[in-house]
């Protein structure tokens, strides 16, 4: 009896071992799956083209790099247009590496939002990626090379740094954020657009990106001969939209001073033309250090008043004039002259953004979701009208950072 | 008495345990009823357990800690206390699906990249299996070793969520329809009562010290961490969270050390779907329990196979239609486990309180 059961054990443990340790079942072969680092959407007549950047886990390569490959493909549908890949190259697309989706121009005119519920609606795909629209084919940038990275896409992601809380020159956004802010009461979006800054460098030998997969046509970025321009970007200006379609753009200067608002910024420059000590004008560079915010929503006489209480503390980083021994020794202290200068910049560039705000209705200060927030009981009678008669008192005080 | 758990053991399963069925699918489904107010469905609801609980502990004191089949067969007739045990067996089976089915889609969704196969998950099944079959003594002792891995996992996820949302997306705490929260404490009562379980222990708990009042206190931590990973789940999905189902373990994802340090978020992830194998096997300990009782089967393992191939089959039969079932627990389903979770209880409770009957320790 007990050698019968002993005899049933052994047979049950080989069979579990044949099943689960030898996982033919369930796995793909690495070599078979195409690791999409980056994802580029432009809209076409026909539905959208997809531009996937992927690094492909090469099996006979002793060292651990990955060759870069660029894949197009199309479909009517987001899903259509990535499940294209394995039918096209026998690669099996995983998303789940993706960091950076990269929006085409042509989607300027559509609701994105058809593009980015594609990456909520499935559960394989990281939500934290993030979202850019750059100026052209989202296809061309992803083509074109840079000589920061082999990849133009993790070039670019460079400029997204992942600490985005200190970065304040560039507005970032996740999928997740993108979402969330349609979702929300206020249906606004913001995400950073780059454009490509030709550098007079041109890429060789490894540098030059091969689109073997595909026969690519060249790009505005390449040259005749196969050598590529390489280009570096900028994505310091951003848009905003308002239910997800795009509505204005924000310059650099308006971008980081919405930062200086909504983030907790550690270092952000800017120039300001003021006096010195001496009375000379000159430029100066002024670096935020530091800088404390309090943005508040009240309710005035029926309407919306926005109180934006902001502190900075900065010094002269630098200057176009020879400063005085003065100067330089006090560690780039402002004077009163460069303080009412650098609030005045700050001051001008906010009312941009609420007027810029007010009128394309990016509810980009969130005053719906704040009305539905904290004035619950006046949101259904403010609300329709709430970007329209809002009012705004903004208190910008510079310190000395010492 | 072998087969016996203590009450530090018992007092690890509140406070950790029953928190681990509460972190995959509820959260998202409370959201899509209750919005910002979802936390206060699950405060309503872990206030009625606590009750609960209180019942629980005074019915176990009233029966001297004796088995509660053989109080049951001094309080009722024989037929009418199987039937009761029956239903309880049945309804841990069902009271058991949820979290099993929760467990499996969570890890083929947080571990794998692509579509597992279902023979994926069968070896949850063997362990089961294995688990019931050992009884409550190695069940206790296993929860007693895997404390460190739940506070570790949960900690973890905690902290590491806890500076990624924006916690002004729970304003206003009420909202416009408070209705809602009303009924997200309806229909979230398939994830609670769990204080039930505690019920059916009584017979087989160790060294009861001061009429188990320090399981109350367990129950308070456990309440405090399920409040905060719900508010921490919603100030970091928002408006979005109706959407994210089993998306608990993986909300830390958004933290910024996490993007420089890399991903190892994973293995507190891990740790906690490890921890949930345990408590996935609580409900089916107790189906077991019941089975045996009514029918005194006499091979020790017709029990656990009765009880482990009725899972499979549900598992396999409805794992694609999960959420329809959800639904359909939610609505239908819900009265049923009212009545076996709290009415059932309380009557019983009423009916050990009014005469002394001298009951026998477990």
């Amino acid at each position: 009896m007990v050698f019968k059961r002993a005899k049933i054990y052994v047979i049950i443990f080989i069979g579990l071992f044949i099943i689960y340790f030898t996982q033919d079942y369930t796995l793909i072969n690495i070599e078979k799956t195409a690791l999409i680092v980056t994802l580029g959407v432009d809209k076409t007549e026909n539905g959208y083209e997809i531009t996937s950047q992927i690094a492909v886990p090469d099996g006979e390569s002793t060292k651990t790099t990955n060759k870069e490959a660029v894949i197009s493909s199309n479909g009517k549908t987001l899903y259509e247009a990535v499940s294209s890949i394995s039918d096209k190259t026998g690669w099996y697309p995983k998303l789940s590496f993706c960091n950076l989706i990269v929006l085409g121009e042509s989607l300027k005119s559509e609701n994105v939002m058809d593009v980015l519920l594609f990456f909520i609606r499935s559960y394989k795909i990281e939500d934290s990626a993030i979202v850019c629209t750059v100026k052209g084919q989202a296809k061309e940038l992803l083509l074109s090379s840079s000589p920061l990275d082999n990849i133009s896409g993790l070039s670019l992601s460079k400029i997204f740094v992942k600490d985005y809380e200190n970065a304040s020159r560039v507005y970032t956004a996740s999928i997740k954020d993108f979402c969330t802010n349609y979702y929300s009461k206020s249906s606004f979006g913001y995400m950073p657009y780059v454009k490509t800054i030709p550098t007079d460098e041109s890429g060789e030998g490894g540098k030059t990106v091969s689109a073997s997969t595909t026969t690519e046509p060249e790009t505005g970025a390449q040259k005749q001969g196969g050598e590529q321009q390489l280009v570096i970007y900028d994505a310091s200006t951003c848009y905003l939209y308002n239910k997800g379609y795009y509505v204005t753009e924000l310059t650099s200067d308006e971008t980081l001073c919405l930062s200086l608002i909504n983030k907790k910024v550690k270092e952000a420059f800017f120039t300001i033309t003021a006096t010195d000590n001496d009375g000379v004008l000159g430029e100066y560079l002024i670096d935020i250090l530091k800088s404390t915010r309090k943005v508040d929503l009240k309710i005035e006489n029926d309407k919306p008043t926005l109180y934006i209480n902001l502190k900075v503390w900065a010094r002269v980083s630098d200057a176009n004039s020879t400063e005085s021994m003065d100067i330089v020794s006090n560690l780039g202290k402002l004077n009163d002259n460069m303080k009412f200068k650098t609030e005045t910049f700050i001051t001008n560039n906010i009312v941009n953004v609420i007027d810029k705000s007010k009128k394309s209705g990016s509810d980009i200060f969130e005053i719906k979701n704040q009305l539905y927030k904290y004035h619950t009981s006046k949101y259904k009678k403010l609300n329709l009208t709430a970007l329209e008669d809002l009012q705004y008192k903004i208190n910008v005080t510079c310190l000395n950072y010492l | 008495m072998t087969n016996q758990i203590s009450q530090k053991q018992l007092s690890i399963i509140i406070g950790a345990g029953f928190t681990l069925t509460k972190i995959y699918v509820m959260p998202a489904f409370l959201s899509n009823i209750a919005s910002e107010s979802m936390w206060l469905c699950a405060l309503l609801s872990i206030i009625l357990d606590f009750f609960l609980l209180s019942i629980v502990l005074k019915t176990i004191n009233n029966v001297n800690n004796a088995p509660l089949y053989d109080v049951g067969n001094a309080l009722y007739t024989a037929p009418v206390n199987k039937c009761i045990t029956l239903l309880y067996a049945i309804f841990f089976m069902v009271k058991a699906f949820i979290p099993i089915v929760e467990q499996k889609n969570s890890i083929e969704l947080t571990f794998y990249e692509t579509e597992p196969s279902l023979l994926t998950f069968m070896p949850f099944f063997i362990v089961a299996f294995y688990v019931i079959i050992k009884g409550f003594k190695p069940f206790g002792r296993s929860y007693e070793m895997c404390l460190w891995v739940y506070l570790f996992g949960m900690l973890s996820i905690l902290l590491l969520s806890l500076f990624a949302g924006d916690y002004t997306a729970l304003l206003p705490i009420i909202g416009e329809n408070p209705t809602r929260i009303l009924t997200g404490f309806l229909k979230s009562l398939i994830w609670f009562g769990d204080p039930i379980y505690i019920l059916f222990f009584s017979g087989y708990i160790s060294n009861i010290k001061n009429k188990l009042k320090g399981l109350k206190k367990s129950y308070l931590i456990y309440s405090v961490t399920t409040i905060s990973l719900l508010v921490i789940f919603y100030a970091v999905f928002s408006t979005i969270a109706p959407r994210q189902y089993y998306a608990t373990l993986k909300m830390s994802k958004y933290s910024i050390a996490l993007s420089n340090i890399g991903r190892f978020d994973y293995i507190s992830a891990f740790m906690l779907a490890a921890m949930c194998v345990f408590q996935t096997c609580l409900p089916l300990l107790f189906a077991n329990l019941c089975l045996n009782k009514c029918f005194n089967f006499k091979r020790p393992f017709v029990a656990p196979i009765i009880v482990i191939t009725l899972e499979v089959v549900f598992t396999v039969l409805l794992q694609n239609s999960f959420l329809t079932t959800i639904e359909f627990f939610s609505n239908y389903v819900i009265w049923f486990f009212i009545i076996m979770n709290y009415i059932l209880p309380f009557i019983f409770y009423l009916t050990t309180r009014r005469k002394s009957y001298g009951f026998q320790a477990g």
